[in-house]
């Protein structure tokens, strides 16, 4: 018997879009719609295994060769810097990164700017472009509240349509990197079973120009 | 406190583990002292000058300062310090050296992977002759067949021979940089839209293809059999095909890939680049390549090498997999009796003494780790 090929797929919205996608492709993956409490799910009439994760560890299991393929959104893939193969855009759970506070924030004020963000690799990475030194803050959820309790000056986060944004009188000063969903490899499972991986990508483009 | 903990990326090695370790570097020197090679050792500090004008001085290291106030580091690669050695002392080229210690990255924290790192490996320098890669595959093939790793794959690339056919194209640094960097890193995605530029040049059909350019060695030769390259690198694609055809009548049972698509597996690589990986493994065993610019960055004359390192840590790692442990037997003895144990400790397959007082503690030592107890003054009383 064929190994099997291992996909984490990260849970939640990225698993809702992908899974339809994966059946225009000619998967069969009945058995992660009926998933009750489990993780794993071998595929019945394909060679893979779905792995359900959330996003950072998907990079976490592929950079240590644990899964062979990750389906993740391009935001966590940036933070983490790992050295995966991205080989397919998606182009679902697209939204994008943003600069935001409460609307009396000076972007162009000269003190040290406090930021909030999930991603502090991203932030201070778009502040160093532009010339500027901020001090950061991680935060875990709900990245809205920091410039509302005035634990920062503003954040970094990502958002899909500013609802959340709006709702909580939050104002997008910026605009950074777009992010969507990426179809990511660990190079040396690319080598190691290089037609079945590329069979699976050619597939997902194909059900991604049938979709379009 | 921290007096009993260790730093993340670190670790202990105990029993059996540190035995199959060790037995793999043995194996590995006593191979290459076997095939006439000298043993070379270097310290673990260097200073980061050595390192620093290649892509291994370029990531995190364990750096401190020297009493004289210079940088130094703990060293990040073998082969650097080797060529230090050679640009500063007398000795007789051609010559054949191999080596064997641990080598210090800082990693991400917390994602798994080893800050320190045991490397065993070969060079050879002086040779510019093909029989000097031909001698490192052989190696290869040979010591993954000692070592008994399942299904070897060998891989071999041309360093320099995306940039060679990018140079042909333009001459816009920044550009040749950035298309290299996304067909490395396989960013798809990116790299579509960046040979867009190149719609209509000789290259054009093989810009589409090249970040599939790899797999079996036959196949990714026919793929480039069409294309004309610059005179240099042509010579480099015949000498590649030239080794698959040695390896093919050499070792006929042996897979032989070929990838055109990656980066060398060090920048100071100037040839023909060759790594082996096996089904078990998540990263390369063994990889190696010439460089034969290196030395000349230390001192006037280039010299022609060739080098090959070995992953020890991983075959280590593989090894372990299927090794059964025997149980130890403990040895309970009077003192009188040092002859007789010692005798018996000489005769038992696994065996040691058991250095305690009543046969009682003798026996809880050998329950409390799994082993069987010898009593030998139970049999001075028969």
């Amino acid at each position: 018997m064929t190994e099997r090929i291992k996909i984490a797929l990260t849970k939640g919205r990225v698993e809702k879009q992908t899974l339809p996608l994966l059946e225009v492709a000619g998967l069969n993956v009945d058995p992660v719609y009926d998933k009750q409490r489990r993780l794993i799910f071998d595929l019945p009439d394909d060679p893979y295994t779905i792995i359900l994760a959330k996003g950072p560890d998907v990079s976490t299991y592929l950079s240590n060769g644990a899964v062979d393929i990750g389906i993740v959104g391009s935001d966590i893939l940036a933070e983490q810097q790992d050295d995966a193969y991205e080989l397919l855009d998606l182009g679902i759970g697209k939204c994008q990164f943003i600069l935001a506070s409460t609307p009396d924030f000076n972007p162009k004020s000269t003190k040290r700017k406090v930021i909030g963000t999930k991603y502090p690799h991203i932030t201070q990475e778009y502040f160093a472009k532009r010339g500027e030194d901020v001090e950061i803050i991680k935060i875990e959820g709900s990245v809205e509240l920091a410039p509302l309790i005035g634990l920062a000056d503003a954040i970094v986060d990502i958002t899909e349509t500013g609802t959340t944004l709006r709702e909580n009188n939050l104002k997008i000063f910026d605009y950074l990197r777009e992010v969507s969903t990426r179809v990511v490899v660990n190079p040396m499972s690319l080598k190691q079973h290089r037609n079945e991986i590329f069979d699976l990508v050619d597939r997902l483009e194909g059900a991604i120009k049938a979709k379009s | 406190m921290l007096k009993n903990q260790l730093p993340t990326g670190v670790r202990d090695e105990l029993g059996i583990n540190a035995r199959i370790k060790e037995t793999t570097v043995n194996t590995i020197q006593n191979y290459f002292y076997q095939r006439g090679f000298e043993k070379i050792k270097t310290p673990v500090i260097e200073y980061q000058d050595v390192f620093e004008d290649y892509d291994v001085g370029q990531q995190r290291l364990f750096k401190f300062l020297s009493a004289s106030g210079n940088s130094v580091v703990l060293r990040p690669d073998m082969t650097l310090p080797l060529a230090r050695v050679l640009s500063s002392t007398q000795v007789k080229l051609p010559a054949k050296f191999y080596y064997s210690g641990d080598i210090f990255r800082i990693n991400k924290a917390l994602s798994g992977s080893q800050d320190e790192m045991t490397q065993a490996g070969a060079e050879l320098i002086g040779f510019s002759s093909m029989k000097a890669e031909q001698e490192c595959l052989s190696m290869m093939i040979e010591l993954a067949q000692i070592l008994e790793l399942e299904s070897i794959q060998i891989e071999l690339g041309l360093a320099r021979f995306v940039k060679q056919i990018l140079e042909m194209l333009t001459d816009n640094i920044d550009q040749i940089h950035a298309i290299e960097e996304a067909l490395f890193s396989k960013q798809i995605t990116k790299y579509n839209q960046l040979i867009v530029a190149f719609d209509e040049s000789e290259y054009t059909s093989l810009l589409k293809i090249w970040p599939r350019l790899f797999g079996p060695a036959q196949d990714v030769l026919d793929e480039i059999f069409p294309y004309k390259f610059p005179e240099r690198l042509q010579e480099k694609v015949t000498e590649l095909r030239q080794l698959v055809s040695w390896l093919q009548v050499r070792y006929p049972n042996q897979n032989v890939e070929i990838d055109l698509s990656t980066r060398a597996p060090q920048d100071y690589y100037t040839g023909i680049t060759f790594q082996a990986y096996s089904s078990q493994s998540a990263t390369f065993l063994f990889s190696g390549g010439r460089y034969d610019h290196l030395l000349n960055h230390f001192q006037k004359e280039k010299v022609a090498a060739i080098g090959l390192g070995i992953d020890v840590d991983q075959i280590a790692l593989i090894s372990q997999v299927d090794c059964q442990t025997t149980p130890m037997t403990y040895i309970y003895f009077n003192d009188n009796q040092w002859e007789l144990a010692e005798q018996k400790l000489m005769e038992l397959d696994k065996a040691t003494l058991c250095l305690v007082d009543s046969l009682e503690e003798a026996q809880k030592v050998a329950d409390n780790n799994d082993g069987q107890l010898l009593d030998l003054t139970a049999e001075v009383i028969k």
